[in-house]
């Protein structure tokens, strides 16, 4: 050996391994990115599921506390601000007239009446002289006005309104929901978590955090899904370097595993439909309810497999095995194959189950259906939730409502078609490069020939 | 040892006679099936139309005997209480006091005729102002005293009762009539007079198609064990290869038209339980129907086509393409690559759709495990409840628990593994005929 070659040696072993250690960075960052996506994926699904429980539509529309504390709420302004408009006084007023009127007739009526005792005669004479009845009824509107002052006093109103209101809450003690006190117990005790102890701050405190974690979790998302680019792009760069080839198809199988493990388990779909707002005209006021959560689901792939097996029905459950054979184990197995196939290409040659598994299994691999299906699927379940909400919007005079749907596809499925793609063109480089050196080892063979 | 290069004619007739007679036992299993599933379908519609929340919980006709009841008694018991006793009589009191200075008020006036003159004197030697001031602490009391007679009271929820009794036949849903009309014309259809035994009469024989469509089912794949345990005992027998494939090839084409047509997945939504207590009494509605949707590959399509939102279409064109199109071609390519050997098998096209086309059948089974599980187990409020143990509590909520897979769906994955079979044989077969 010649000491330029030596260098050049020398050089090409610093930039290998120089080359391994910006892969093996590379996957480290992948790993921790993944991590963190998959953490905080899952932190934000526990924090949308308490919003969805705290919020749900059974403890708000369909809560018969709830309506009971609305409807005497409004009940009870109305009796607040009760005043007797001018017709009912005037029909007041000719009532207790009539009242008045019917009594003075009667009390003349009763002297009137022929008397026989000397005392009682002397008695009606008396009155005779002193009272004329003309002069009574003359009277009686005066009286009625006094007692209409007294009666549509502030006072009065105050004391009416009051007992009207003792009676309200009396009823209201008689009507309730049959599981109040362990609602409100549970209830409770997610506050706690959030360590507050009402709902209005429990809805500030866990919408900040999902904002907040929803663009945190995107952030690290990009983060892993572009090492991994990186490191399938510096692999195709670097295909044609045999000594490289091996140690670099391995950290990028291994960065693509990264991307499978993370897309399995973290959600895939959030399903969240919700009554965001319905105003129920009752008296002069509304009744209103908001953000009334009607349906909500967040699942990952792995959820999904698991439900199935778990389900106990036979049809489910050999779905939810296929669909962890075809979309989980082969891929993995197509990717260590390919992996055995690069680090030694000799032994894996004369192997036919390796050669069939590395590159003539594809129509096994259902990654790409599975990604296909579950667009499919959330788009379906968009058209499902719109049409079954817009039924629920109503606007008709009494009663108005809107619904939104807040449907979305979640980083678990962006992570999954960063997986597919990875590997696919992985594997149809490594084919290619290697058809490629097959013929060209064939041609200078034929040559010397 | 198995090459003989002809089998008696006979044996194949025979074979293909046999064969025939398990694919018309399939079909005759696929169309009772698809029958079956069918009538259950419109059962199952009744049974939601009847049991949905517009004639139950939503419906005033519902609520109006169960809250009039309850507020009759409440007003028979009604009585005020000693706090209200106190207002009222605060009231009473203020407005006789106001009556008797007003009489006096009126006494006391300038008098012009004699008459009146006669009267202020009399009234102010004989009457007492003070006395009659300290009395009228005493009438009002009496007062009280008539207002909370018992026979008041009595007088009072009468009054309320008959006022309730009126408000009640006011207020019945103006549909009511109407929907008894369409109750009845349901019930009748099913010869019962009314919803007891119409449930009954419903969930019994629900019961019994479910049992009947599944016997079916197992009746359709058992024909296909049945053509696979044939291959498997003519595996060598080269020249009945062909014609078996071809059986084979209908068999799976039975299997799919019944897959396709057949519902596979029912999804309801409903609120499972709803009770509350409303004065004295306990008001409880019981499975209140809010969606039921029972459906069929076809219908899916069909639906998601006339829903006019692009998305939606194409994803309908998508589910047509994976469950229509490519398993028709699949078939398709594979009895054209087998019969025409070696000049057609050779074809990408045809080699595709033969060999690969397979797995994008598995999309709509994906499709329906993913929906299933998102919908079928809506449990936040069950399973949160049942995390703090309290899953005993009636809370009212939206259950969509009896969504669930239906046989279309068992025969449709069966179709696609089949396939997958059937593309592995062909692989087989057609191997031994290129190396010839």
């Amino acid at each position: 050996m010649t000491s330029p070659n030596y260098t050049q040696n020398a050089a090409s072993s610093l930039v290998k391994v120089l080359l391994v250690c910006v892969f093996g960075i590379l996957l480290v960052m992948e790993v921790w990115c993944g991590y963190r996506v998959h953490r905080l994926s899952e932190e934000k699904r526990v924090h949308k599921m308490a919003y969805a429980f705290v919020n749900n539509v059974s403890f708000g529309l369909l809560s018969v506390d709830i309506w009971r504390d609305q409807v005497v709420e409004t009940a009870r302004q109305e009796l607040g601000s009760f005043r007797l408009t001018r017709e009912q006084e005037q029909d007041l007023r000719k009532e207790i007239d009539g009242q008045l009127h019917n009594l003075v007739n009667q009390a003349f009526a009763d002297i009137n009446k022929p008397k026989k005792s000397l005392g009682d005669k002397l008695k009606k004479a008396a009155i005779k002289t002193l009272v004329d009845q003309k002069e009574v009824d003359n009277e009686i509107p005066g009286f009625s006005k006094k007692i209409m002052d007294v009666l549509t006093k502030p006072s009065s109103y105050k004391r009416v309104t009051n007992i009207a209101d003792t009676a309200i809450a009396q009823i209201t003690r008689k009507i309730y929901d049959s599981s109040v006190a362990a609602t409100s117990g549970i209830m409770d005790s997610i506050y706690h978590t959030y360590g507050t102890n009402d709902k209005i701050s429990f809805e500030q405190k866990n919408k900040l955090a999902t904002d907040n974690l929803k663009k945190e979790t995107n952030q690290y998302m990009y983060g892993m899904i572009g090492c991994a680019a990186l490191m399938l792009l510096l692999w195709i760069l670097l295909r044609h370097k045999k000594n490289l080839r091996a140690a670099l198809y391995v950290f990028s199988a291994l960065g693509a595993l990264v991307l499978l493990i993370i897309g399995i388990s973290t959600s895939i779909i959030e399903i969240d439909a919700t009554l965001a707002k319905m105003d129920i005209q009752f008296l002069k006021g509304s009744l209103s309810f908001r953000s009334q959560s009607l349906f909500f689901q967040s699942q990952s792939i792995f959820d999904v497999i698991k439900l199935l097996i778990s389900s106990g029905e036979l049809a489910s459950i050999i779905v939810g095995l296929m669909i962890a054979i075809f979309c989980i184990l082969f891929p993995v197995i197509i990717l260590a194959v390919t992996t055995m196939v690069v680090i030694s290409p000799g032994k894996s040659a004369h192997n036919s189950y390796v050669d069939y598994f590395a590159f003539h299994a594809n129509k096994w691999n259902m990654a790409d259906v599975m990604m296909v299906a579950i667009l499919m699927t959330f788009i379906g379940f968009n058209g499902i939730v719109d049409s079954t909400l817009s039924t629920l919007n109503l606007n008709e005079g009494s009663v108005t409502s809107v619904t939104s749907n807040n449907t979305a596809i979640e980083p678990g499925y962006i992570v999954y078609i960063a997986f597919v793609v990875v590997s696919n063109v992985l594997v149809a480089v490594l084919k290619r490069t290697r058809k490629k050196e097959k013929a060209e080892q064939v041609a200078p063979e034929k040559s010397y020939a | 040892m198995s090459d003989k290069t002809q089998t008696p004619r006979y044996a194949k007739l025979l074979l293909i006679a046999g064969v025939s007679l398990v694919l018309l036992i399939e079909a005759w299993c696929g169309y009772r099936v698809h029958q079956l599933s069918e009538e259950q379908k419109n059962y199952k519609i009744d049974y939601a139309f009847v049991n949905n929340i517009a004639y139950g919980l939503l419906s005033v006709d519902g609520w109006r005997d169960q809250v009039v009841s309850a507020v009759k008694k409440e007003a028979g018991d009604f009585r005020l209480t000693p706090e209200q006793q106190k207002e009222l009589r605060k009231e009473i009191q203020q407005v006789l006091k106001a009556v008797v200075d007003h009489a006096f008020e009126v006494i006391n006036r300038k008098q012009t005729s004699f008459r009146g003159k006669l009267r202020k004197f009399v009234v102010k030697t004989f009457v007492n102002r003070e006395k009659i001031d300290n009395k009228v602490p005493g009438m009002t009391n009496k007062l009280m005293a008539e207002i909370t007679k018992p026979a008041t009271y009595k007088k009072l929820s009468k009054v309320a009762d008959t006022a309730l009794s009126q408000m009640g036949k006011a207020s019945y849903d103006s549909s009511v009539a109407a929907t008894k009309l369409v109750m009845d014309s349901v019930y009748r259809r099913y010869s019962v007079s009314d919803r007891a035994g119409f449930e009954q009469k419903t969930v019994t024989r629900l019961a019994q198609i479910k049992k009947e469509t599944y016997q079916y089912v197992w009746g359709m794949l058992a024909c296909i064990v049945a053509v696979m345990l044939v291959w498997l005992l003519l595996r060598n027998q080269r020249s009945l290869h062909v014609p078996l494939y071809l059986l084979s090839v209908v068999s799976a084409m039975i299997l799919l038209v019944v897959g396709l047509t057949t519902t596979m997945i029912e999804i309801d939504a409903r609120i499972a339980k709803m009770e509350l207590h409303f004065l004295d009494k306990t008001i409880s509605f019981e499975d209140q129907g809010l969606f039921f949707q029972s459906k069929s590959i076809i219908d899916v399509v069909m639906l998601l086509l006339h829903t006019g939102r692009l998305d939606s279409q194409i994803v309908g064109w998508l589910i047509m393409v994976f469950s229509v199109l490519f398993p028709f071609m699949k078939l398709c390519s594979t009895g054209v690559a087998l019969i025409s050997e070696d000049k057609w098998a050779k074809n990408p096209f045809i080699r595709y759709f033969a060999f690969e086309s397979g797995k994008w059948s598995m999309a709509d089974v994906m499709v329906v495990a993913i929906l299933m599980t998102f919908i079928g187990f809506n449990g936040i409020v069950a399973s949160k409840l049942s995390t703090f143990n309290y899953s005993h509590l009636p809370i009212t909520s939206i259950s969509t628990t009896n969504t669930s897979v239906q046989a279309g769906y068992i025969i449709f994955i069966s179709f696609v593994i089949y396939g997958f079979v059937l593309s592995s044989i062909l692989k087989k077969i057609t191997k031994r005929f290129t190396i010839k």
